[in-house]
């Protein structure tokens, strides 16, 4: 079957149109070159004078895991207030800050996004993941396996172990999980909470193993490097959300000693202590930064006001988080000699000085940072707000006026102490096509997503350019997913199932004979029956394995 | 199917489950994991009276082992075993408890873990030279654990002693490192309320009779709505164990179980199917809640598993 989008203004960063008008031919789910007079489409959809994008991407919100289902256990009061009701193609359930899996890909596909990537996939559960991610409609997943806080990795530090030898732990955990990228959360620190320690800085030794953030985060950076995975390691740095935690993020930034990062949710990194609260802004040092060191990449964390819920690895500084909890109740996790969590209910108050200042940390990053390339557009979903607030949020970064209203509405001591209302610049839209998609593809390296050239799955969202950018990144016309129409006006027409996005680094297999004998001590599952392979996970839902290249085939 | 008829969705362990799972919706936990246990914990109390009986790997698995990734000897393991008579080795440390006492002691515990004063000689029928010296023993402990089965705290709001232990646990926290163990996952009941979670946002006992999924924790438990008649057909699924027989009521009722079943008063309707693990691959969580395991096909079987079963009726609607 042919389609066609006829006549649309085309946002397509990654190949160069900033607005050309031309038509978009789709068959077999993948953008084709224009087959010529002769070829009649079955399908024409005019969308002369409309805005076409690639499907967006988040490359980062926490959609799946054991966490996320913790966040739901938490919130019923939370999802009776966001009930979405049975269709003929939908089922019934719950929505709003832990949404369940199926809200979660209905109403990601209705905004026109069309991949999202789950950040903090334990090794250990990494199949209860798959399986939330299986039941997440229509739009692809792909994970980031956590490591930097298990044992097995600190031991084969603390024993001396060769970067050879971590390199194939590091692929074989991508392997077996099936995972796109490693992120570490907290480096050290939440396996030294299991020691009862309630901080450790980046040059702290930790309890049990003498080793600092920083060798940990330098270890797995080159681990993420020699294998030629695309992603750089995905970093949830030191000391989250405590004032002053600037200095640990830019001491961060040039301890990685030029290694391609990525610093995420760096909005809850960048606090400064001046001023009469000892709770200031470190946006212009860590933008600074940033512009900087090219190797260094961020996604924002933005907050904004309201009921939420955050769910984090990092179960040391939930912990700390926990004398917050709104509604009071929270959760804290030590999980299988692995990782941890911590469950924390939060509620952004625009009246609150700290609150209203992390609000405006959030958009000083965004807006003085000059790469869109290398800053990408989330919530930290749901810890900084749900991903329905995305809209809201582009138009923040779009529209300097509205901007400056919300501004003048929050807590007047943590606008003044901000420089937000002086910041001029406006995200224009070939920008924010960069940010959501073709910035994501590319840093994920998606060969065949977030662009519309020849041979791109054909993911697309056409929207009406209206000057309430709101309003038109809320409802999109159409959104096609591998060319097939999901999404009408913001309402779902037909549920498909989504492909789940890894890499497969070459690696030595017999790595598999040194993990085995902690396994069958000290884990409570047999290294054999730890692996998922692609059957299980297309029975959980998964569409099909989509397995991307790594840079080079073998380190020798 | 659920949501497709306006049914409930309950499971048959969900009275126990909803003792933890009131806890967690009220005041949320600090957990931990079997592994974790294993290899990490210098003290562990462990609540009620079956904890052996129903999860008989228990002692052998995660109490018994005292090698350690780290400590460079065996490690040193504190075992108290507190409940009504509760099924403990010969030689083990028993304080011995009415079930509907245990909120009282850990409330006690409580108290003498933050040093505040107790005006009393005994609670809950132990010295309070004994509850002093499990709390000093509580407090010194590097990394402690509580586990208790929600199954054996089965008296009327028995979910206030999983708040009490969950209590303490939190109060230590402020010092030390402790962690709960809820002990669960027979039959699938974790496994089907986290299913529950995830495709709804709500757990189990939710209903979809009006289009939109609604959680009733009280109403909703499947005993309530067949004294009630307030259901007009139950429909029973037991694929792993076939003693779990239907409830015995007047309501139609249509089985999906073990063809091993045997029953007193045959069903309306009975449906044998296989057996997951056994006959067709699946998922199941683990004891502690957390850990997905894979079941894999070790034999063929002529039956439909459930999933087949319950498509083939939809489709047939």
């Amino acid at each position: 079957m042919l389609i066609r989008l006829k006549g649309g203004r085309i946002y397509d960063p990654a190949n160069g149109a900033n607005g050309t008008v031309r038509d978009i031919y789709i068959r077999d789910g993948r953008i084709v070159a224009d087959p010529g007079d002769s070829a009649r489409p079955d399908q024409d959809y005019d969308v002369s004078g409309k805005v076409v994008m690639a499907g967006a991407i988040d490359m980062h919100t926490h959609i799946g895991g054991g966490k996320v289902n913790i966040a739901r256990a938490l919130l019923p009061e939370d999802h009776r207030a966001d009930l979405l009701a049975r269709t003929e193609l939908t089922r019934a359930c719950c929505g709003h800050a832990a949404p369940s899996t199926l809200a979660t890909g209905y109403r990601y596909a209705e905004m026109g996004y069309t991949a999202c990537f789950e950040p903090a996939l334990l090794p250990t559960n990494a199949r209860q993941a798959h399986m939330e991610m299986g039941d997440v409609p229509i739009v692809d997943k792909g994970g980031y396996a956590l490591l930097g806080n298990d044992d097995l990795l600190l031991s084969l530090m603390r024993e001396g172990a060769d970067q050879k030898l971590i390199n194939d732990y590091v692929a074989w955990t991508l392997d077996v999980t099936q995972c796109i990228g490693i992120k570490v959360v907290n480096p050290g620190g939440i396996n030294a909470f299991k020691f009862n320690a309630r901080k450790l800085d980046l040059d702290e030794t930790s309890p049990r193993y003498g080793i600092t953030p920083r060798a940990i985060l330098l270890t797995l950076a080159q681990a993420i490097e020699d294998l030629g995975v695309p992603h750089p390691l995905h970093v949830h740095g030191c000391n989250l959300g405590v004032p002053g935690n600037v200095d640990t993020t830019l001491e961060t930034i040039s301890g990685i000693e030029g290694l391609p990062m990525h610093l995420t949710h760096i909005q809850f990194h960048s606090y400064g202590t001046e001023g009469d609260r000892k709770f200031s802004s470190g946006a212009a040092r860590i933008a600074e930064a940033i512009n900087r060191n090219p190797n260094i990449s961020a996604d924002v964390g933005q907050i904004l006001f309201g009921q939420t819920v955050t769910a984090s690895g990092d179960n040391m500084s939930q912990h700390r988080n926990r004398k917050f909890a709104s509604p009071n109740k929270w959760v804290v996790m030590d999980i299988e000699c692995d990782a941890g969590c911590g469950v924390v209910p939060f509620r952004y108050r625009d009246q609150n000085f700290v609150n209203a200042l992390q609000w405006a940390i959030g958009l000083e990053i965004f807006l003085s940072v000059d790469d869109p390339w290398r800053i990408f557009l989330t919530t930290d979903h749901p810890n900084g707000a749900p991903f329905t607030t995305y809209p809201h949020l582009i138009r923040l970064l779009m529209d300097k006026t509205f901007r400056n209203e919300q501004l003048a509405r929050l807590n007047p001591d943590a606008a003044a102490a901000s420089t937000l209302g002086s910041i001029t610049r406006e995200y224009t839209l070939n920008e924010m096509a960069i940010m959501t998609r073709a910035g994501p593809a590319k840093i994920l390296g998606l060969a065949d997503r977030g662009h519309l050239g020849i041979g791109a799955g054909a993911d697309i969202t056409v929207y009406t350019d209206h000057e309430d950018r709101e309003a038109m990144f809320r409802t999109p016309d159409y959104v096609f997913k591998d060319g097939e129409l999901v999404a009408k006006d913001g309402r779902i027409v037909k549920v498909t199932l989504g492909a789940t996005h890894v890499v497969k680094p070459a690696y030595d297999r017999g790595i598999e004979d040194r993990l085995r004998p902690f396994f069958a001590r000290y884990r409570s599952t047999r290294l054999e029956n730890f692996a998922i392979d692609e059957e299980e996970l297309c029975e959980c839902g998964s569409s099909r394995l989509t397995v991307h290249q790594c840079r080079h085939a073998r380190v020798a | 199917m659920a949501n497709r008829i306006g049914a409930i969705v309950d499971h048959m362990n969900s009275t126990a489950l909803s003792r933890n799972l009131l806890v967690l919706q009220d005041s949320g936990w600090i957990v931990t994991t079997f592994a974790e246990v294993r290899s990490r914990a210098d003290f562990v109390l462990i609540v009620g009276t079956e904890t052996n009986s129903r999860f008989p790997r228990f002692a052998e698995r995660l109490i018994d082992p005292l090698d350690s990734p780290f400590s460079d000897g065996p490690m040193q393991r504190s075992v108290v075993y507190l409940g009504a008579r509760p099924k403990a080795p010969a030689d083990a440390r028993v304080l011995d408890c009415p079930t509907n006492k245990l909120g009282e002691v850990f409330g006690a515990l409580r108290c003498l873990v933050a040093n505040r004063p107790l005006q009393a000689v005994r609670v809950a029928g132990l010295d309070m030279e004994i509850l002093n010296g499990l709390a000093d023993e509580m407090r010194k402990a590097k990394y402690g654990v509580v586990a208790w089965a929600a199954a054996d705290l089965d008296q009327p709001h028995g979910e206030l002693i999983v708040q009490s232990i969950c209590g303490l646990v939190s109060d230590l926290n402020e010092t030390t490192r402790f962690a709960g163990l809820p002990l669960g996952g027979n039959d699938a009941d974790v496994t089907a309320n986290q299913v529950t979670l995830w495709q709804t946002g709500l757990p189990l006992r939710t209903g979809f009779g009006r289009g939109v999924p609604e959680y009733d924790a009280y109403h909703f438990g499947t005993d309530r709505l067949l004294a009630g008649r307030n259901a007009d057909v139950l429909l029973w699924i037991s694929a792993f164990d076939p003693l779990r027989l239907p409830p015995e009521t007047d309501v139609p009722t249509i089985v999906l179980g073990s063809p091993a079943m045997r029953f007193t008063k045959a069903p309306a309707v009975f449906i044998p199917v296989a057996t997951p693990g056994l006959h067709h691959a699946g998922h199941f969580f683990r004891s502690d809640g957390v850990m997905a395991i894979r079941l894999r096909k070790l034999a063929d079987s002529p039956l439909p598993s459930v999933a087949e079963a319950l498509t083939a009726i939809e489709q047939a609607l």
